[in-house]
C-alpha cells in the first residue's frame, strides 16, 4: 500500500512536471502573493487553493458573517497526502487497544447504536490560523483568518468507548491515529495523543456527523475526533485506532510538532530558540470581521452592516466590542443566538458612515473570563495562536 | 522522447488513479521559477507535496529555508542527498527568498 502510494507520487511529480496536459488544472492565478479560489474539491463549494496535495484549503473571510459554517465552506488541511478518498464501512472498524482488559472493534454501526449519542457547536481552528499576520513570516501554511469554522459535531463519548473496553490501571495517555499516510513510507506517520484526564471529560467525543451529514471525506470521515476548546491537530481525522498508553508517546509529532515557548508570554524573539517548549492545546479569545471587506467601497451616509464572529477555549464571549477611531472608543456590537460555550458567537453592528475617507473598523472580544484580544502578540516559531484584535480598511466616498 | 515518457506517465497515472475511489482529487500544476535546480526541487520535493507549500513559503530567509529543508531530511526522512539538497536550497533561497516575497 505505501509502495504503491509512494510510486504514485514519484508518478506525479514527473507527471505534474511535463508540459501541456489539459488533464491537470492549471493554478495560473497562483503566485507568491495571490491564491487563486477553486472550486474544483468533490464535496466542496468556493475556497481558497494552497495546495491540492495534501489538499490545503482556506475558508475566504466573507463566510464568518454567520455562526455555523457550511461543510462546504469548511477549511481542509491534511498534514500526509495519501488521504482516505474511499471508505468501505463494510469493513471498516474502529479498534481499541494497548492498556485496556478488552481490546475491541466496533463498526459504525455499533457507535451509532450501542452508545448515547452526544451533539454539541464547537469551533475547529488550525493552530497557524493567522500565521500570515506575523513579522517576520513563520515557516508554515500562511494562513489568513480562514483555518477555522464551526459545526454541529455528533457522535459518542470517547470516556463510553473507552470504559466499555475497560481501561487498566496506569494508563495514562490515548493515542489516536487516522487513515491517513505518508506518501514516502520512512516519514513518520502522524498519530498524536491526549492525556488520559482530557480524554475522559465529557465532551471529548468522536464524531460522525458534522451540521447533520456524514463528515466529508476532505475532513475526516467516517470519524473524528473532537476536543472542543482545543486547537484543530488534536481533532484527529478519519480516526481508525485508538491506543491506550502507560506511558507518553513518543514520535516526531508530539516530540517537536506544534510546540509552544514555555514561558508567560508563549512567546521567543525571533531567531531565538526556546528554551522549554510545551504543546499547544487551548485557543485564545479572538474575533474575526467578516464584512466589509478590507478596501470595501461605501457611500457617506449608506448604512452598512459590519458583522463577524467571536469564540475563545470554552468560557464564552461576553462582548464584541468595536473601534471606528483607532482604539479611543469602543462600542458594543449585538451579539447573535447563544450555540453553546465552544461555537462561534455571531456579532453585528449598523454603521452610517459620516464623512469621507478612509476608516480602519477594528473588532475586539472579551470572554467570560475576563480575557480580551491583544493589540499585539509576541512572536513564536510555530506562527500559533494569532488573536490580535481584527480590523478592516474601508473606503468612505 | 519527451512526449512518449510523457504520454507512458499519463497511462500510469490514470490506471493508479482509476481504483474505487470515491472521491477523485484535482491536480493542479503550479508556475515554478525558471532556473538551475527547478527540476530537483519538482523531483523531490514533490514525492510528498505539491509546489503549493513553497510558493506559500515564499519571502522566508535563507536560514529559514535552511530550516525547512533540514526539517524535511531529518524529520520527514525525505530520501535528498547532500548535494542536491545544497542545490535545492540555493534554487528556493535564489527564488523564493526574502528578495521575493
Amino acid at each position: 500500500m505505501n509502495r504503491r502510494d509512494f510510486f504514485k507520487g514519484l508518478a506525479i511529480s514527473a507527471f505534474t512536471a511535463s508540459v501541456g496536459s489539459n488533464l491537470i488544472e492549471k493554478a495560473d492565478a497562483f503566485t507568491v502573493k495571490t491564491y487563486p479560489i477553486t472550486t474544483k474539491f468533490p464535496e466542496k463549494d468556493k475556497l481558497i487553493l494552497y495546495s491540492e496535495r495534501p489538499p490545503l484549503l482556506e475558508t475566504p473571510r466573507q463566510y464568518f458573517d454567520r455562526a455555523i459554517t457550511p461543510n462546504k465552506l469548511f477549511f481542509v488541511r491534511w498534514h500526509l497526502a495519501d488521504i482516505p478518498t474511499y471508505v468501505d464501512l463494510n469493513s471498516w472498524r474502529l479498534k481499541i487497544q494497548g492498556n485496556v482488559k478488552n481490546p475491541i472493534e466496533f463498526s459504525l454501526d455499533d457507535l451509532k447504536t450501542k452508545f448515547e449519542p452526544v451533539s454539541f457547536y464547537a469551533v475547529l481552528q488550525c493552530s497557524g490560523n493567522g500565521r500570515n499576520f506575523f513579522k517576520p513570516k513563520p515557516k508554515g501554511i500562511h494562513w489568513n483568518h480562514g483555518a477555522m469554522g464551526n459545526a454541529l459535531w455528533t457522535g459518542v463519548r470517547l470516556k463510553d468507548i473507552l470504559n466499555y473496553a475497560g481501561i487498566k490501571s496506569g494508563s495514562i495517555e490515548v493515542a489516536f491515529d487516522g487513515l491517513d499516510k505518508p506518501p514516502y513510507p520512512k516519514t513518520p506517520d502522524f498519530i498524536r495523543s491526549l492525556p488520559l484526564d482530557r480524554v475522559l471529560e465529557e465532551d471529548v467525543i468522536l464524531a460522525y456527523e458534522m451540521n447533520n451529514e456524514p463528515l466529508p471525506y476532505l475532513n475526516g470521515f467516517p470519524l473524528r475526533l473532537i476536543v472542543p476548546g482545543w486547537y484543530a491537530t488534536h481533532w484527529i481525522k478519519s480516526v481508525s485506532r485508538i491506543t491506550v498508553l502507560d506511558k507518553p508517546l513518543k514520535n516526531f509529532w508530539m516530540e517537536k510538532a506544534y510546540k509552544l515557548p514555555d514561558n508567560d508570554c508563549e512567546c521567543i524573539k525571533p531567531g531565538e530558540k526556546p528554551e522549554k517548549t510545551k504543546t499547544i492545546t487551548t485557543m485564545n479569545v479572538k474575533s474575526v470581521i467578516a464584512k466589509p471587506l478590507d478596501n470595501s467601497i461605501v457611500k457617506v451616509g449608506e448604512v452598512i452592516k459590519i458583522a463577524g464572529v467571536a469564540f475563545d477555549y470554552g468560557s464564552g464571549i461576553r462582548d464584541v466590542l468595536l473601534s471606528f477611531d483607532n482604539g479611543k472608543t469602543w462600542e458594543k456590537a449585538n451579539l447573535g443566538t447563544y450555540l453553546g460555550r465552544y461555537s462561534f458567537r455571531e456579532w453585528f453592528f449598523y454603521y452610517k458612515p459620516k464623512k469621507k475617507g478612509k476608516l480602519t473598523i477594528m473588532s475586539r472580544a472579551i470572554n467570560n473570563d475576563g480575557q480580551m484580544q491583544p493589540f499585539e502578540i509576541g512572536w513564536n516559531p510555530g506562527g500559533y495562536k494569532w488573536n490580535v484584535v481584527d480590523k478592516v480598511q474601508i473606503n468612505i466616498v | 522522447m519527451k512526449k512518449i515518457i510523457f504520454l507512458l506517465l499519463l497511462g500510469f497515472s490514470t490506471n493508479l488513479f482509476a481504483s474505487d475511489s470515491k472521491l477523485n482529487l484535482p491536480i493542479y500544476s503550479y508556475p515554478l521559477k525558471e532556473g538551475k535546480g527547478k527540476q530537483l526541487v519538482e523531483t523531490y520535493c514533490q514525492m510528498c507535496h505539491s509546489v503549493g507549500y513553497i510558493l506559500n513559503n515564499a519571502g522566508v530567509d535563507k536560514k529559514t529555508w535552511e530550516h525547512i529543508v533540514h526539517h524535511m531530511i531529518h524529520d520527514f526522512k525525505a530520501p535528498i542527498d547532500e548535494k542536491s539538497a545544497k542545490e535545492i536550497l540555493d534554487y528556493l533561497v535564489k527564488n523564493y527568498g526574502t528578495k521575493n516575497k
